[in-house]
């Protein structure tokens, strides 16, 4: 697949010196994805999908244009590569365009990529894996009556980009992920709860723990009650920050959105904002690392940033693009989430520095509090506010549960979080681009009916 | 497109299929967006390819492909028969799609089309716009202007004799301004946009779109946080759209009904609130952006009377789930693109108004909040909970609108909601968005009148 990609980009190339392009980027992808469904031990729609298509930017000067199809066809290819060329024409300048980026010297070995164990699951093997995940979670639930909800996606992507200042990378990379959801129905009750992991490698992934974890999630569940509406401390579990971190930090360190005051850290680069706990880097270059690769969405090299240390700002995250445009260096942060979508400034992997304590350790430091295992928000990126509602949360006093909580909200500022922060611990997990352990926040609101 | 169609569904249906169908589409993908007067995110695009599906014995099969060649159909065709076969002897519900069939073709209705506007018109509209945004008010520190456009050419056909060809043509525009002064940076969003030709953002309308956002975005400056807690709120039409959209319309598709993972279980033709709610999800309301003539599994498709006078009535069908529940498919199965297989989607979703004048319920509320805007919102049917986010809203203090509120996070229970609502107001609105579902994202329209809900809790700020 790889001589199949360089060939056809070359060939665009070629072309678009023929039509007086002044730069032209070209990026080519083929994914291969296996997707398998089971509900209640049924297997729904099995899919095996192959989605291959080529992304091409164009600039005329300071104009630029983006164009792309579903498909590697040579002729469409071309009609894209002219599409892109005809909409940098009527465009208008982007003042701060300078250039695509050039031909590094050389980009970083990343290791456990790519698995051919996962790239060669047959169908059949598939569905082992996903009824091992299904048997051992139907097995802690002896006879009582369940929805067992199971899914398994594998990927194996070939992606190169070619431009014409020189850049000329491929690479190639597995993923996995595995999921398992139930809903019990138990004393007029139905309780839910699920379990996923994430990996790039087939020994990421643990069917028969996903199974057992998922079965523990959704006991845990029963007899919900709303908590008192005070100021508490809370646990955000690694599934809770995926969402905050994602949601909420990744858009106010992104330098497009900084340097044009659409962030609610404007202004702090170099201050502390945060708890001097807090490490966090994006780092590209993470071995197995879910969004790892030796080089970002327009061939710079992939790195590690340190965007919190000791609480500081330290840096934001780049492309080349917005590099140029205040005159710093590109992180290696333009993301792409396929062919279908033109680079843009986003995280790679998130990684939260872990330290010492397990989460029961955590729960010790805890009086009277709440452990959020899962919340999902959309924080106001202009004004960094979390009004979350906590979909599987538990009141905890003298570190212990009591019970799972019924329609609450944590709300807090992200400026406040992240000072806010006082242990962190040592339960790492990886979902997707989030690499975070559990967190104490020393005090959030508490909202509950 | 006609004869890469009629090939998979021969193909998959000599090796065994006992059911097939394919969408061959072809759409042109349009997009500019001026950023502070530069353009940014300009696109063109060409998705191109077939989706091809096989049924045995409830066992589906789902393999898509870009390459209309001939061979690569069958090849492809004979992918989703191996894929149905390798898993059909761990499929519990056997069933088989028993349903009329249909032949037809449709065309979105425009007086101007799309491809008769030229880039330079498109793009010189957005710069007056712009223009306008940045002279509206000094304290408008950013503009972000996107125009959109799909035109799709879609083929469906099946092996019952559907054959349905339709021509889609769908325009949007969003305006996003942001305020700032002193004390707080603020957003205001207004959204244009229908299905049919640029007749649909005309001008003077999307004049009317710019200046919603900027009076919003200004108006927000001088907001308060709201105070979380539990409230008699009123929702603005925006935000009764969001409540259809997410608190019903997503537990009425019947793909959570036949999985059993849906919280309304076992409730289907009972009543769970005030006679005076009236839900429905209508594709066929002419000119609207989740409007179409037929499905995408090529069925005619049909206004769908969700909740009727308070009694959950009917669900969101497509061809397995209305086969599977033995009752009749209601047209609405949707994809983002030939690379997804259909589920049951919304089209355009809405409470009907009631009688009430929004003056008069906001004296009656005497104390509360009113509650307006899309801010977004998610639900989870199998937990039964949904919250969906306001952008905007105002205290009501002494039965009279008060202090203007930021956006907050509302919360709520799919069964309890129904019984909550208890007035309903005799204005109505709908607004234009785009829903996602796992992977897929279509077009959609949501709204109704203001209406009060007893009783809901607030996350506030």
């Amino acid at each position: 697949m790889k001589e199949t990609l360089f060939e056809i980009g070359e060939k665009l190339l070629s072309r678009s010196y023929q039509n007086n392009i002044d730069q032209a980027e070209i990026y080519l992808e083929s994914v291969e994805r296996k997707n398998l469904r089971v509900v209640n031990g049924s297997v729904g729609t099995a899919k095996q999908i192959v989605n291959q298509g080529v992304g091409i930017r164009t600039a005329i000067k300071k104009q630029l244009g983006f164009s792309y199809a579903t498909t590697l066809s040579l002729e469409d290819c071309i009609d894209i590569l002219e599409k892109s060329a005809t909409l940098a024409r009527v465009s208008d300048e982007t003042p701060t365009f300078v250039e695509f980026p050039g031909k590094s010297s050389s980009y970083p070995h990343v290791s456990g990529l790519y698995d051919r164990a996962i790239a060669e699951l047959t169908s059949e093997e598939l569905s082992e894996l996903l009824y091992r995940a299904i048997e051992e979670n139907q097995s802690c639930f002896a006879n009582q009556e369940t929805i067992i909800y199971g899914s398994l996606e594998t990927a194996t992507k070939t992606i190169a980009i070619l431009n014409t200042n020189g850049i000329l990378a491929h690479n190639e990379t597995t993923r996995i992920m595995l999921s398992i959801d139930s809903t019990l129905r138990k004393f007029g009750e139905q309780l839910d709860s699920s379990e996923t992991q994430y990996g790039t490698r087939l020994t990421d992934i643990d069917p028969e723990w996903i199974g057992r974890k998922a079965a523990e999630n959704t006991f845990r569940m029963a007899g919900p009650k709303p908590v008192e509406n005070k100021q508490m401390p809370i646990i955000l579990s690694p599934l809770t920050l995926r969402s905050v971190f994602r949601d909420g930090l990744t858009p106010a360190i992104n330098a497009e959105n900084y340097a044009v005051g659409q962030s609610y850290l404007n202004g702090l680069l170099g201050s502390q904002i945060a708890s001097e706990q807090l490490v966090i880097v994006d780092d590209g270059t993470l071995e197995g690392g879910y969004n790892s690769s030796p080089f970002d969405g327009e061939g710079t090299p992939s790195r590690r940033t340190e965007v919190l240390t000791g609480g500081v700002l330290k840096n934001l995250l780049h492309s080349s693009y917005t590099a140029s445009a205040s005159d710093s260096t590109s992180t290696g942060n333009a993301v792409r989430e396929s062919y279908s979508t033109p680079p843009a400034v986003g995280c790679t992997n998130l990684r939260v520095q872990p330290r010492r304590g397990t989460l029961d350790d955590l729960f010790s430091e805890i009086d009277e509090g709440i452990y959020c295992h899962f919340a999902l928000d959309y924080p106001d990126q202009l004004t960094g506010d979390i009004s979350a509602l906590i979909l599987e949360g538990f009141l905890v006093i003298d570190g212990e549960i009591q019970h799972p909580l019924k329609n609450t909200f944590f709300v807090v500022n992200m400026c406040d979080l992240l000072k806010r922060v006082v242990s962190i611990g040592n339960d790492t997990r990886m979902l997707e681009g989030i690499v975070s352990p559990s967190i104490l926040i020393d005090s959030v609101d508490i909202v509950s009916e | 497109m006609l004869e890469a169609g009629n090939l998979a569904v021969e193909s998959a249906r000599d090796i065994g299929a006992s059911f097939a169908d394919c969408r061959v589409e072809q759409t042109q993908v349009f997009q500019i967006e001026i950023v502070d007067g530069v353009p940014k995110n300009c696109q063109i695009a060409k998705i191109k390819g077939a989706g091809i599906r096989a049924l045995i014995d409830g066992s589906w099969g789902f393999c898509p492909t870009s390459d209309l060649n001939p061979d690569s159909i069958r090849n492809v065709a004979e992918s989703a028969v191996d894929l149905a076969i390798s898993n059909k002897d761990r499929v519990s519900d056997i069933f088989d799609v028993e349903v009329g069939s249909w032949k037809d073709s449709a065309k979105t209705v425009t007086k101007i089309p799309l491809q008769s506007v030229s880039i330079e018109e498109k793009m010189s509209l957005l710069k007056e716009l712009d223009k306008e945004a940045h002279s509206f008010d000094s304290r408008i520190s950013s503009s972000k202007i996107r125009y959109e456009e799909a035109i799709t050419e879609l083929h469906i056909v099946n092996s019952l004799g559907t054959d349905i060809h339709l021509e889609l043509s769908i325009p949007w525009l969003v305006v996003i301004l942001t305020a700032c002064d002193a004390s707080s940076s603020q957003r205001g969003v207004a959204r244009l946009g229908g299905s049919g030709g640029f007749e649909q953002i005309d001008y003077e309308s999307a004049r009317v779109t710019l200046n919603e956002s900027a009076t919003l975005a200004l108006d927000k400056l001088d907001s308060i946080s709201p105070k979380g807690g539990t409230y008699d709120i009123i929702t603005d039409p925006d935000l009764t759209g969001v409540l259809a959209h997410e608190a019903f319309g997503h537990a009425c598709e019947a793909d959570n009904w036949v999985s059993d993972v849906t919280i309304f279980r076992g409730n289907l033709g009972k009543k769970l609130g005030s006679e005076v709610i009236n839900i429905n999800d209508d594709p066929t309301i002419p000119g609207l952006r989740g409007s179409f003539d037929y499905d995408w599994e090529g069925t005619k498709t049909r206004p769908r009377e969700l909740i009727k006078e308070g009694v959950l009535n009917e669900l969101l069908h497509t061809l397995e789930t209305s086969s599977r529940m033995n009752l009749e498919c209601t047209g609405a199965a949707r994809c983002q693109s030939f690379m997804f297989e259909p589920i049951p989607r919304m089209g355009n979703t809405f409470f009907k108004p009631g009688d009430w004048d929004f003056e008069e319920l906001v004296e009656d509320t005497r104390s509360g909040m009113i509650l307006c805007g899309i801010g977004g919102g998610y639900t989870m049917s199998s937990k039964g909970v949904y919250a969906f986010m306001s952008t905007h809203g105002y205290l009501i203090e002494d039965g009279e609108r008060g202090h203007m509120l930021r956006g907050t996070t509302i919360s709520g229970e799919h069964l309890t909601t129904l019984s909550k609502i208890d007035a309903l107001c005799d204005d109505f609105r709908m607004n234009s968005g785009t829903c996602g579902k796992g992977e897929q994202h279509v077009p959609d329209m949501s709204g109704g009148p203001h209406m009060r809900i007893c009783k809901m809790v607030v996350g506030g700020n």
